[in-house]
């Protein structure tokens, strides 16, 4: 086994199929992707690329739609972490504490993430709508507050948020996984250390779970960022026009539009490109930040 | 045990690779086509298509035809956008555009028929006067026909008569007024007069487009799309208002921006609501639905405004058609014009008006007598029509327009004024159009 190992040849060719398939799925369509993204392109195989540099990227940051699309996907970035790592690891130890019904709120919570996202559109459509026979509407008329009902997904104030909600239910249960695959790596004579030593409660959280469940927040946090960055079939399925006066529209939203329906190649690769590098500096940026904290050994 | 995996080895590779060239050499000479329409599955259409092109491969063996048909939109614009892209035109096609379709022509994507057409007197006499006009591309600068119509969709007011009756209107509204009327009589009824799934933008811009058509007639809608006319204009800003106004007089339920159409379906279906702007297609789909009000749907002209009469007899009618690429080997030309003509045959547009109602664009055609009367009556309505015109972004080669346009109307009917939706409409189309 050491002798396979050491031998370079035998590594490049095990190494050699998944490579292949990384370049010809992953490294080429984005290199592909950022050349198309210079060119202006009508999507007819005869046609000739035409170079234009950077005048599809100008003609994007000069674009209120597409200026609109980046903050509102800041915004579903920013309350996404906020919403999505917290819960799912809080539900993550409130199941690692209480041992009754684990199997069953593990399942539970982690079924959204298995159904499909327009079972799971679909679904939130009846909640969000319009009427008083929507779910939602009609709940805040039993509960007397008919002066809270609203046309959730259309109301400009309201849509964003509604869309972040649905996302935050789909994912939730999978950063709960991860907390709980975080937890069985964590030694319990650490925590019953803790607990001599006077950490309870909260304390406990601050002072224990968090800093040893530090690696798996940094890489939910990650998958969260990188996730909302590029979303695309929520907001497609819920608000397909991107929303009343653009309350919704996303840069995934307008990359499909632009390249799919208005045959504007160079223009959807170009968008397709910023999500790229705002991913890769978000992320970046992001690990930068937490990675201030030492490390725990134990 | 070596010896006997590097056997095994070999015949799977062997296996593999036979299983790679069969269908190279099953196909033999064979001319093999592709036929790509929105037409597939359970539907009535899809199986009277998959039988005629099962029947034209029997008659000609020598011509194999792949059926690449998909009936959900975005994945059929996915399917074909690749396989234009990739140069893999599939060798009959449809999309809904007209003057969309020019960069294809002028870049050799489709064919141009006009020598087909007129090198077969017979074939070219099948489709209704006037009918090939439609997808004649002069005017925007490439010569030629280049799709064949294949389907009419007529636009029409789809209604309840139990409701019309319980809320005492005894006749269908002619004009505009009479519509007014009409609705104002519905609402003191407790009914709502029009139902409107205005999450799916089309349903209010087919709204939209009937009051163009009624105001500014075909002329003016192709002119806007030709850029003759603006949408800042005032005619057409009055289009908008107008349309605004219908929300205002309460011809729409509460919250119909919201919904979808699905929702307008099933509440009209049901009997909640008193009328759905629609087109014909929408007679089969109700008719195969376990409505218990089929008996009580029919259907009136858009009404027209009586400061217009020169427009009154302008119908919206949305024509599809078949497009043929225009990358074919001669071989391949031969065979896709032969399964053309094959399926514009009288016998084959009759075969398919009979099992799936689909109203056509040829002559001579006719309801079967045991037809439901709502597609007699579609089918002699669409006799009569002298005028029509298209949806107004049919006429635009501005490729944005649709989205723009849609959702603007739809961003109108919440807060927007209409001149600023047309000074939005008319700021994208001069950033977009070619």
């Amino acid at each position: 086994m050491e002798k396979i190992r050491k031998n370079k040849k035998t590594i490049i060719l095990f190494l050699f199929p998944a490579v292949i398939l990384y370049l010809c799925f992953e490294v080429i369509p984005v290199v592909m992707s950022i050349y198309f993204s210079f060119n202006d392109w009508p999507g007819i195989q005869a046609v000739p690329l035409k170079f234009v540099g950077l005048e599809n990227y100008r003609n994007l940051f000069q674009n209120a739609v597409f200026l609109k699309s980046l903050q509102n996907v800041f915004i579903y970035v920013i309350v996404s972490v906020v919403l999505q790592v917290p819960l799912g690891f809080a539900l993550g130890l409130l199941i690692h504490h209480f041992k009754k019904g684990q199997r069953f709120f593990k399942a539970a919570f982690f079924i959204p993430m298995i159904l499909s996202v327009t079972a799971v559109a679909l679904l939130w459509n009846f909640i969000y709508f319009p009427t008083e026979k929507g779910i939602l509407n009609s709940f805040l008329i039993k509960l007397g507050l008919q002066d809270f009902t609203q046309q959730w997904l259309v109301n400009p104030k309201t849509s964003l948020l509604c869309l972040i909600i649905v996302s935050t239910w789909t994912s939730v249960g999978y950063y709960m996984i991860i907390c709980l695959a975080g937890l069985t790596s964590v030694p319990e004579s650490v925590i019953e250390a803790g607990q001599l030593d006077g950490a309870t409660g909260w304390k406990k959280i601050r002072h224990l779970y968090i800093p040893m469940l530090w690696d798996p927040i940094k890489m939910s946090t990650i998958m969260v960022i990188t996730g909302v960055l590029k979303i695309f079939d929520t907001v497609y399925i819920l608000t397909p026009t991107g929303g009343t006066n653009n309350s919704t529209v996303v840069p995934a939203l307008l990359m499909y539009n632009e390249a799919y329906r208005y045959g504007h190649y160079g223009t959807g690769s170009a968008i397709a490109t910023v999500i790229f590098v705002l991913s890769a500096l978000v992320s970046v940026v992001s690990l930068k930040l937490m990675n201030r904290r030492e490390s725990i050994e134990y | 045990m070596r010896k006997s995996k590097k056997v095994l080895s070999v015949v799977m590779a062997a296996a593999l690779a036979a299983s790679v060239a069969v269908p190279v050499f099953a196909s033999g000479d064979k001319v093999k086509i592709t036929f790509m329409s929105r037409d597939s599955g359970d539907t009535p259409i899809a199986k009277v298509y998959e039988d005629q092109i099962a029947r034209f491969m029997e008659e000609n063996p020598d011509i194999q035809v792949q059926n690449d048909s998909i009936y959900e939109e975005a994945a059929y614009n996915n399917k074909l956008k690749v396989a234009l892209s990739t140069g893999e035109t599939p060798n009959i096609f449809y999309y809904p555009a007209i003057a969309g379709l020019t960069e294809w022509a002028k870049n050799g994507v489709l064919l141009d028929l006009t020598d087909s057409l007129n090198e077969d007197e017979e074939w070219k006499n099948t489709f209704l006067d006037g009918a090939l006009d439609t997808y004649d591309l002069s005017a925007y600068g490439a010569d030629g026909i280049y799709a064949l119509p294949n389907e009419l969709n007529v636009d029409a007011v789809f209604y309840n008569k139990a409701l019309f009756e319980k809320a005492g209107i005894t006749e269908t509204p002619e004009t505009m007024d009479d519509l007014y009327d009409a609705v104002d009589k519905l609402k003191e009824a407790g009914i709502t007069p029009f139902g409107v799934g205005g999450k799916n933008t089309w349903v209010m811009g087919h709204i939209f487009n009937n009051i163009l058509a009624k105001r500014i007639g075909t002329e003016g809608i192709i002119q806007l799309g030709t850029g003759e006319k603006s949408w800042t204009d005032e005619d057409v800003v009055e289009c908008l208002q107008l349309t605004k106004d219908l929300k205002e007089k309460g011809a729409f339920a509460e919250g119909f921006e919201g919904m979808d159409y699905n929702t307008q379906m099933n509440q009209f279906l049901t009997g909640e609501i008193a009328m759905i702007s629609h087109s014909s297609p929408i007679i089969p789909e109700m008719l195969s639905s376990e409505s218990e009000i089929l008996d009580d749907i029919s259907f009136f002209p858009f009404p027209y405004f009586e400061d217009k009469p020169e427009f009154k007899d302008t119908h919206v009618i949305y024509t599809s058609g078949w497009m043929l690429s225009g990358t074919m080997s001669d071989e391949e030309k031969e065979a896709t014009l032969k399964l053309v003509k094959f399926m514009t045959t009288p016998e084959s547009i009759q075969e398919r008006m009979d099992a799936a109602m689909r109203v056509a664009p040829y002559k001579d055609i006719t309801a079967p007598e045991d037809a439901p009367e709502i597609f007699k009556d579609m089918v002699e309505y669409t006799g009569t029509i002298t005028k029509s015109v298209g949806e107004y972004f049919d006429y635009d080669t501005c490729s944005t327009l649709v989205d723009t346009s849609r959702n603007g109307i739809l961003n109108m009917m919440l807060s927007e004024s209409a001149e600023d939706t047309a000074a939005a409409i008319q700021a994208d189309i001069d950033a977009n159009r070619p």
